[in-house]
């Protein structure tokens, strides 16, 4: 009985907030009839779902390698600048990757922007590019739960040994990290559509806008049904959780000049967007009581937006780490499976189904909007329980055990699972700052959305006005690392 | 604990304070809309709450959050950017007649019979043209020449399921019948036709050279010249000028009728048109009293066909997915 209620309890809100408003719009939408059954997906529509996954499978491969090779030489050599470099990289992935194209674009000049790679290499790269420092934050996140003493004979081996060394360790890590990413690229739409490349996504947009919203969800159906093996094998047991750090800061870590050359020529790219940004955000003189007044306004949006990202973010990895902490693979795997579709299916289940029930005045609320987002979080929360929970040492566990489950549960092991949550509700919240589809459906009207907002102002290249915005999205994603990054570089 | 902390951050921000408003959902350009909404909320005093729409191909729009929202509406009025969507909003009972005094100006021709909505401040298609200065190109005088071998690889259209393009190939469907509409595509196609994001991409790669020839509206054409950027437009006169009307509609069932009648009949008169025809959109006034801005386009000088909206719309369907048979898929 307790198994059931620790398995249902957290998929309360992905329940009500996904899978039954999904399933009930589908069912009014013929998606589930015997003639919608009928015209399954054709065969027009398998080119794009093959494109999406080899898209999303290449880029989260190389965007782990590349994420890889950062954390391998974050964690494992020291020098002075080793946490602006994570900052840095971290912040140029919050910037939307509209806001970079545009503001090159403004700055350099638009025939520097003739893409040569306008295929899926290029969708590739963008998206492996893009989401390279999030497979790092994940590899140093799990490097930093090392035993102790394995760190400490780390650091007795000559430096390039050591390195050698540490990225085989970090090989299971990194490989369930390509597996997170895939399910996080599976919905993109926006990179791939700059560089010409067609996704599932916006092909089930079309389908719902367009006057054919069975096989909109047909589609999305597929997919999950494709899918689901795959998050399922993603959450089976690791071979040994006791595996756990506490302490350890870069004493002994060796300096090393190549590593440092490599870290360099890494951040340039971060540097040089950045600095773009900046450039095509700088006011002209007449101009700069106006740019003062939207640098405000946009960080005043940030602000008020950023209880409710931390709320989301916050109950979303909750509910991961709870099912992950009871074993519940199922539980899991439903939690993963929202974030695999785009976030304008689940808003417009939630807000033809669940919203005529609720109470007029929570209107105006951004309620739904969060129920949404909490559920678009499902993989991330799902990866960081299930990483949060093998962090705990056997014999702890097994003390544990020894205590009221609930006692046991908060007392003991969520306390141990913090160095992994913390940081995952700092991605959520970004993920959340950054979120675009539901908020255009769910939102309350005047509801501040700083990323819907520039992508606004981009669309009629109002590029100075959104450059700022961009900036302003990126000096709050840089804080924001910066709380991440700590625990990462203690004593340095 | 935990569920107060909950319910107080939901509850931040919002501060209902009884007084008269009114809820527009607008998917125009906001840095005009909103001066325009902001005006009316100065004349009337009635606060104007706006949800805009962003670039069509990363969501579904906001016509789909009206149709979403059906069983119990919170938009009072929208404000379309084109009108096929609106028509087909309307044929699903989504919309209620505006005000007999709404929009007098404007010719029965881009309103509806029953008057659910009613067309305002126009854009045209046009062809965007790779600055003249570097290479020539003649302006094409119909979508027909868009498969001038000439031209191979060479032209570049918006992703035609969505937005203005889609409305554009519905009207060319319903013009040329199927089978010629079906042909057509197939030129493009064999001619190497690029398919754009937007219609603001594809002008993007007709300023990058990419392309020489991109088909996008008017007021994409208008904000980059008046940002200096070098670039032709053109309007395919030989099919006939396609005007794309905005459009006003009031949704049925919406919780402030009285405001949303008064905010229509507002944004239907006259100075609205002109102020978006003097805007750097552009936009061109329906009105019979709107004057023309200087360097403005007026509805004489384009001598725009006559389209029947509701059959356009009937098309888009189709329309839509042939495009993507024929251009995109492999």
């Amino acid at each position: 009985m307790n198994r059931l209620v620790g398995l249902l309890s957290p998929l309360v809100l992905v329940m009500f907030g996904f899978y039954i408003p999904i399933i009930w719009v589908a069912i009014e939408d013929g998606a589930l009839s015997l003639e919608g059954i009928r015209a399954l997906p054709g065969s027009g529509d398998a080119p794009v779902i093959l494109a999406t996954i080899r898209v999303a499978g290449l880029a989260a491969l190389l965007a782990t390698a590349i994420g890889w090779l950062d954390a391998v030489l974050l964690a494992g050599t020291r020098g002075r600048w080793r946490s602006i470099v994570v900052i840095l990289l971290l912040a140029s992935f919050l910037i939307p990757p509209a806001a970079l194209a545009s503001a090159v674009q403004a700055c350099i000049g638009s025939s520097s922007l003739r893409v040569t790679v306008r295929d899926e290499l290029g969708a590739v790269l963008m998206l492996a590019l893009r989401w390279a420092p999030m497979a790092a934050a994940m590899l140093l996140g799990a490097a930093t739960m090392w035993p102790l003493a394995q760190e400490r004979s780390l650091r007795t081996l000559p430096p390039l040994a050591a390195l050698l060394t540490r990225a085989r360790a970090m090989l299971p890590g990194a490989l369930r990290c390509a597996g997170l990413l895939l399910l996080l690229l599976i919905p993109a739409a926006e990179l791939p559509s700059y560089a010409g490349v067609e996704t599932v996504s916006q092909r089930i947009l079309i389908r719902l806008t367009v006057g054919d919203p069975a096989a909109g969800w047909q589609l999305a159906f597929l997919l999950v049904v494709l899918a689901s093996p795959a998050i399922f094998l993603l959450t089976r047991a690791l071979e040994d959780p006791s595996r756990s750090r506490r302490g350890g800061g870069i004493e002994g870590l060796p300096k090393v000049i190549w590593a440092d050359r490599i870290l360099l020529v890494r951040v340039l790219p971060a540097v040089a967007l950045i600095m773009i940004l900046a450039i095509t955000a700088w006011p002209r003189a007449s101009e700069l009581a106006v740019a003062g007044d939207e640098l405000l306004s946009a960080a005043l949006a940030i602000g008020q937006e950023l209880p409710r990202a931390l709320l989301a973010s916050l109950v979303a990895v909750l509910c991961g780490w709870r099912l992950a902490d009871g074993g519940h693979r199922i539980g899991l795997l439903l939690l993963c499976l929202p974030t695999l579709l785009p976030g304008s299916l689940g808003a417009i289940a939630l807000v033809s189904t669940v919203r005529p029930m609720l109470p007029p005045f929570l209107d105006d609320l951004p309620f739904l909007l969060t129920v949404a987002q909490i559920c678009k979080l499902g993989a991330l929360a799902a990866a960081a329980g299930f990483v949060a929970t093998r962090v705990l040492p056997a014999a702890e566990r097994d003390a544990a055990s020894l205590i009221p489950p609930t006692t046991a549960r908060w007392r003991v092991r969520f306390p141990r699972a913090l160095p992994v949550l913390v940081p995952a509700v700092v991605i959520g919240i970004a993920l959340v700052m950054g979120e675009v589809e539901s908020t255009l459906l769910l939102a309350p009207p005047g509801h501040p959305s700083t990323a819907l907002e520039l992508h606004q102002l981009l669309h009629f290249r109002n590029d100075e006005q959104a450059a700022r915005l961009a900036l302003m999205l990126a000096l709050f994603g840089a804080s924001m690392s910066a709380l991440i990054v700590k625990p990462w570089r203690r004593g340095e | 604990m935990r569920w107060w902390l909950f319910g107080l951050v939901l509850i931040a921000g919002c501060s209902p304070d009884g007084a008269q408003s009114v809820t527009v959902y607008c998917s125009h350009d906001r840095s005009h809309s909103e001066k325009i909404l902001d005006q009316f909320e100065q004349e009337t005093g009635i606060r104007v709450d706006a949800v805009y729409d962003t670039e069509a191909t990363k969501t579904v729009g906001l016509a789909q959050r009206i149709r979403s929202e059906r069983k119990r509406p919170r938009c009072d009025v929208h404000w379309s950017n084109e009108p096929l969507r609106a028509v087909l909003l309307a044929q699903e009972g989504l919309y209620r007649s505006l005000p007999s005094s709404a929009g007098v100006g404007i010719g029965a021709r881009w309103r509806d019979p029953q008057n659910l909505w009613c067309g305002f401040a126009a854009r045209a298609r046009a062809v965007a043209i790779f600055p003249p200065s570097a290479t020539r190109v003649d302006a094409p005088d119909s979508v027909h020449q868009l498969a001038d071998p000439g031209l191979l690889g060479k032209v570049v259209i918006a992703d035609p399921r969505f937005g203005t393009t889609g409305s554009h190939l519905a009207i060319l469907r319903a013009r040329l019948g199927p089978d010629r509409f079906r042909r057509l595509l197939q030129s493009w196609k064999t001619n190497q036709i690029q398919v754009a994001s937007s219609n603001s991409a594809s002008r993007d790669r007709v300023i990058s050279g990419e392309a020489w020839i991109g088909l996008t509206d008017t007021d994409d054409i208008e904000v980059v010249r008046r940002r200096g950027v070098e670039i032709d437009e053109g309007f395919l006169a030989g099919d006939g000028v396609i005007l794309l009307p905005n459009v006003i509609a009031l949704v049925k069932g919406s919780p402030h009728p009285e405001e949303a009648e008064q905010l229509a009949s507002w944004l239907l008169r006259s100075e609205v048109e002109e102020w978006l025809a003097a805007s750097p959109s552009r936009q061109i006034a329906l009105s019979h009293d709107a004057v023309v801005p200087e360097g403005g386009l007026g509805i004489a000088q384009l001598d725009p066909i006559e389209i029947d909206w509701v059959e356009a719309a009937s098309q888009l369907r189709d329309a839509v997915f042939e495009a993507e048979r024929i251009l995109l898929n492999p």
